[in-house]
């Protein structure tokens, strides 16, 4: 999957778990300042991207500094392998 | 914050029992029932490691308690040196205002001889503080052989106490635990505990609060951790076992990961088939082990539990 499709999926999945639609965000957006996230939203928000994108985190290797911004959690998604079914 | 001095080691548990109702959901049978989301239902499963907790609507609040109880109560000869019943819960009230539990307990188990009272300031953590309760009773009551009952067991009866925000849901169980001044049984080496009030919004916290709570836990936690380590004159590898609270596997992931703790150090096997049981977990978890022939005479144990308002508490055992 191609960088700004992860991009549209975070906000996607920004919009979903937030239930606001906030248009297009930049990858400097800070998820905790900007969007108000704590860290057990954070965590809902990773489930539905796993449910969007087709990927599973390790639940073990999760690190809090990989969803300071729209972009740290874009790198690490695109780190992050896809599950084939 | 308040820190509560280390037990002097002459409490000794003498018997722990515990109890869970045979009926039991599954997390999306009960996410699907308070109304969660999909992706809230996948993170309970997914990353809090819950599975299924024991619920079961048509138990009243006495039979669900009775139980570990009634089973400990059997193999005590001397029923009347139990001085003091000690009812330990999350929720302040558990009944209607005409009654109160405590006594209902006291009277249904027949120990009409005893002081019975109930001990929820520490929220979740209040079992553990029901403990050193008794044993400073003990101390003052004059008669070396006296013993307290500490007992626990709710159920979450509305949606507010019953979810803890994407962090744990609240499962059934209950236990008993009995307290003596020295004697056979399991020692207690240390307690410790904190409570930070910033957090005492307890069930109601939200925003910047919520957040802080939840980035601060395995600071509180480890801290007391800690302390209670440091009274009982031991080092984290001198325990045999760490046998925490149930409230979810992912808070235990870190925490192993901040004090380079092995995984296999610390009892999580009950947070999937019974999820948290708010006072319940630190009992439940040790009566498990000894069913389980896991208890090592001699062998050092770390018991913890955390309440929210917040209390985080920690009690070094020695089986």
């Amino acid at each position: 999957m191609e960088r700004n499709e992860i991009v549209k999926n975070i906000q996607g999945a920004l919009t979903e778990v937030l239930m606001r639609d906030f248009g297009p965000l930049p990858e400097s957006t800070r998820l905790f300042e900007d969007m108000h996230l704590d860290s057990t939203a954070i965590l809902e928000l990773l489930m539905a991207l796993e449910d969007n994108i087709g990927i599973e985190v390790d639940p073990e290797k999760l690190d809090m500094d990989d969803f300071r911004t729209i972009g740290t959690l874009t790198d690490f998604l695109e780190r992050t392998p896809k599950v084939t079914s | 914050m308040t820190s509560l001095a280390p037990t002097r080691p002459d409490v000794v548990l003498r018997q722990v029992a515990a109890f869970a109702p045979e009926r039991s959901v599954t997390v999306e049978e009960i996410a699907a029932e308070l109304g969660l989301n999909r992706y809230q239902t996948r993170l309970f499963r997914r990353i809090r490691g819950l599975n299924r907790m024991r619920s079961d609507p048509d138990l009243g609040l006495l039979d669900l308690v009775c139980p570990p109880a009634d089973a400990l109560l059997a193999t005590v000869a001397e029923r009347d040196r139990i001085r003091y019943l000690i009812f330990a819960h999350t929720a302040q009230d558990l009944t209607p205002t005409t009654m109160i539990a405590a006594d209902a307990l006291r009277e249904r188990l027949g120990l009409t001889g005893a002081e019975a009272f109930a001990v929820t300031q520490h929220a979740c953590a209040s079992g553990l503080l029901a403990v050193e309760v008794a044993g400073e009773l003990l101390r003052a009551d004059g008669d070396p052989t006296a013993l307290a009952l500490v007992l626990t067991g709710e159920q979450p009866f509305t949606r507010a106490v019953r979810v803890l925000w994407n962090t744990s849901i609240i499962g059934e169980a209950s236990s008993a635990c009995l307290v003596g001044l020295g004697g056979e049984g399991t020692r207690v080496l240390s307690y410790a505990a904190r409570t930070v009030g910033e957090f005492f919004d307890g069930y109601q916290l939200a925003g910047e609060a919520l957040h802080r709570f939840g980035s601060t836990y395995h600071t509180h936690l480890i801290a007391v951790i800690q302390e209670a380590l440091d009274a009982a004159g031991l080092e984290l590898d001198d325990l045999t076992l760490v046998v925490p609270h149930n409230v979810n596997i992912s808070s235990w992931v870190t925490i192993c990961a901040t004090l380079g703790l092995a995984r296999d150090r610390v009892f999580l096997d009950n947070v999937g088939e019974f999820s948290h049981c708010s006072c319940t977990d630190p009992f439940l978890n040790l009566a498990t082990l000894a069913r389980q022939g896991a208890l090592v005479a001699g062998g050092r144990y770390l018991v913890t539990a955390v309440g929210l308002g917040a209390t985080y508490s920690a009690m070094v055992v020695e089986c």
